[in-house]
């Protein structure tokens, strides 16, 4: 077969390999002559070219912040405040993840057992059947430290993201609507909290109870039906654990977890405030 | 006739075409957002790292204490919602019984549920009265003020809402020159001891103090009048 268009690509390198003319050291050569000779057969020079075609098709590069991009004066170490709301999804899926665990184990009920102290922990003998999963499954101590710090982390993040919020002004024009949805989440995030506060069913979640309760029974027109369907009646009891044990697993997660898409989507269409 | 679908077609087509001349002009125009995907995204794989593991550590170093039982017979002397409910407890306590000339109009516990709806009211608001481009707190000095007094608010009410505590701690705080000079007879809508009356002078205090701090910044920065625009122009517009 005749030969056509001159020599291959890399001949040159191959016949410095293969007669040992050149620069190269000897160790260099034998490489160089293992890769001509798998380069002849395995054709990588196609492979790269696909795969830099590839990458420009599909436009994937390193990320340039608009801020370099323009050129704009920017002040690099505003960047972490603009990851709070990021911060606040991720306790949220910490905090579902070891809540989905405790769920296994908890039981809401106002009932109290007699258990050996917890070591330094605490020195009542006592404790309510809520708490008792930190004593009598593995890791339940863990468990309840992950969730309790993630729940702590969520609300401070997304307080905090509220301020960054509104010292940048950032719900401003285009995004006053994801302004409002983003009250309705703290709002949301808030009565996660509250409701999660009253399961372990110790002093300071009965009091905080009979603060919420008052608060129910104190709105007028609607305030005892209120308290009976959030509350379970005008006194706090089984049925008020049973109540916030359902709000907290079930209603409000679900209601923030489908608000929280709708936020982080109109933040995908919107693209993220940047600091000026 | 058109129809609606063809309008709206015209209209994007429209929108389209405008934003094509005006990106063809070179001319200066808003700054779009940082885009999620993958810019955020990548700013937040960072984050998981960090927060996983300063989740760990804090879990496993900072515990805790196992809390006595509920018992509905004995009132404990602090009772308190999470950290981040406070402020609203303190406004429970701060509303007392609407009064005027001995008559009640509102009682304290209405008022102070009524009282959370307009923080969340003073909230959802701020779109409305906030107009303009400006992005920055020295180029807004009253709405920045205006977020300073409420967070203000929401750190004194919290300490508000242990008001026995520092009661016990500091006498004075507890006195009372309006009661005692019976003016709550005439008019009466939330506490007058001295705690509660610097729980909210201090927030509007805070709100002036920023306010003309931010002023001054402006006009040791410029010394001119028109700063907002120009800072506008230059820092939120781009080619």
């Amino acid at each position: 077969m005749a030969k056509q268009g001159g020599p291959r690509p890399g001949a040159r390198a191959y016949d410095t390999a293969r007669t040992g003319k050149g620069q190269a050291t000897g160790m260099q050569k034998m490489n160089l002559r293992l890769w001509a000779w798998l380069e002849d057969r395995f054709l990588f020079r196609q492979f790269r070219r696909h795969y830099q075609e590839f990458m420009l098709r599909i436009n994937m590069q390193m990320p340039v912040s608009h801020t370099e991009r323009y050129n704009l004066r920017v002040i690099w170490y505003w960047y972490p405040l603009y990851t709070l709301g990021s911060l606040a999804l991720l306790s949220f899926v910490t905090a579902t993840i070891s809540g989905i665990l405790l769920a296994l184990y908890y039981v809401p009920s106002i009932a109290v057992r007699t258990l050996p102290p917890y070591g330094e922990l605490s020195t009542e003998a006592w404790y309510s059947v809520a708490v008792t999963i930190t004593q009598e499954i593995p890791f339940g101590f863990m468990l309840r430290q992950l969730h309790f710090w993630s729940a702590m982390i969520m609300v401070a993040a997304v307080v905090l993201h509220t301020v960054r919020i509104y010292m940048t002004q950032s719900y401003k024009k285009p995004r006053e609507v994801n302004y409002f949805v983003g009250i309705l989440l703290l709002v949301l995030t808030l009565g996660l909290g509250y409701t999660g506060y009253l399961l372990p069913w110790s002093q300071l979640s009965f009091w905080a109870g009979r603060i919420g309760l008052e608060m129910a029974l104190a709105t007028p027109l609607v305030g005892e039906w209120a308290a009976a369907l959030v509350f379970g009646g005008s006194a706090l009891g089984q049925e008020t654990l049973t109540r916030m044990h359902v709000l907290h697993v079930f209603v409000l997660p679900v209601i923030t977890f489908g608000v929280m898409v709708m936020h982080i989507m109109i933040v995908w269409i919107q693209g993220v405030t940047e600091p000026h | 006739m058109a129809t609606t679908k063809e309008l709206i077609q015209a209209y994007m087509d429209e929108v389209d075409r405008l934003e094509e001349e005006a990106r063809a002009k070179k001319r200066f125009r808003a700054v779009e957002g940082f885009p999620y995907w993958p810019h955020q995204f990548m700013r937040d794989s960072i984050l998981v790292l960090v927060f996983l593991a300063a989740l760990g550590y804090i879990s496993a170093f900072i515990p805790y204490y196992l809390e006595t039982p509920a018992n509905p017979s004995g009132q404990p002397l602090i009772i308190l919602p999470d950290w981040y409910l406070l402020w609203s407890y303190g406004l429970l306590k701060i509303a007392v019984d609407v009064t005027i000339f001995g008559t009640v109009i509102m009682e304290g516990k209405l008022l102070g549920v009524l009282l959370n709806g307009v923080v969340v009211g003073f909230m959802v608001i701020v779109p409305f009265i906030a107009r303009g481009a400006a992005r920055r707190p020295v180029e807004a000095p009253a709405m920045a003020g205006y977020g300073v007094f409420g967070m203000l608010l929401g750190i004194t009410l919290s300490i508000y809402s242990v008001n026995n505590v520092f009661y016990q701690q500091w006498g004075i705080l507890a006195q009372d020159y309006y009661v005692q000079a019976g003016l709550n007879e005439i008019f009466y809508i939330l506490q007058t001891d001295l705690l509660s009356i610097l729980s909210l002078v201090v927030p509007i205090l805070g709100a002036f103090v920023t306010y003309y701090f931010l002023k001054w910044r402006q006009n040791i920065t410029t010394g001119q009048t028109g700063y907002e625009n120009k800072l506008s122009a230059s820092y939120y517009k781009i080619r």
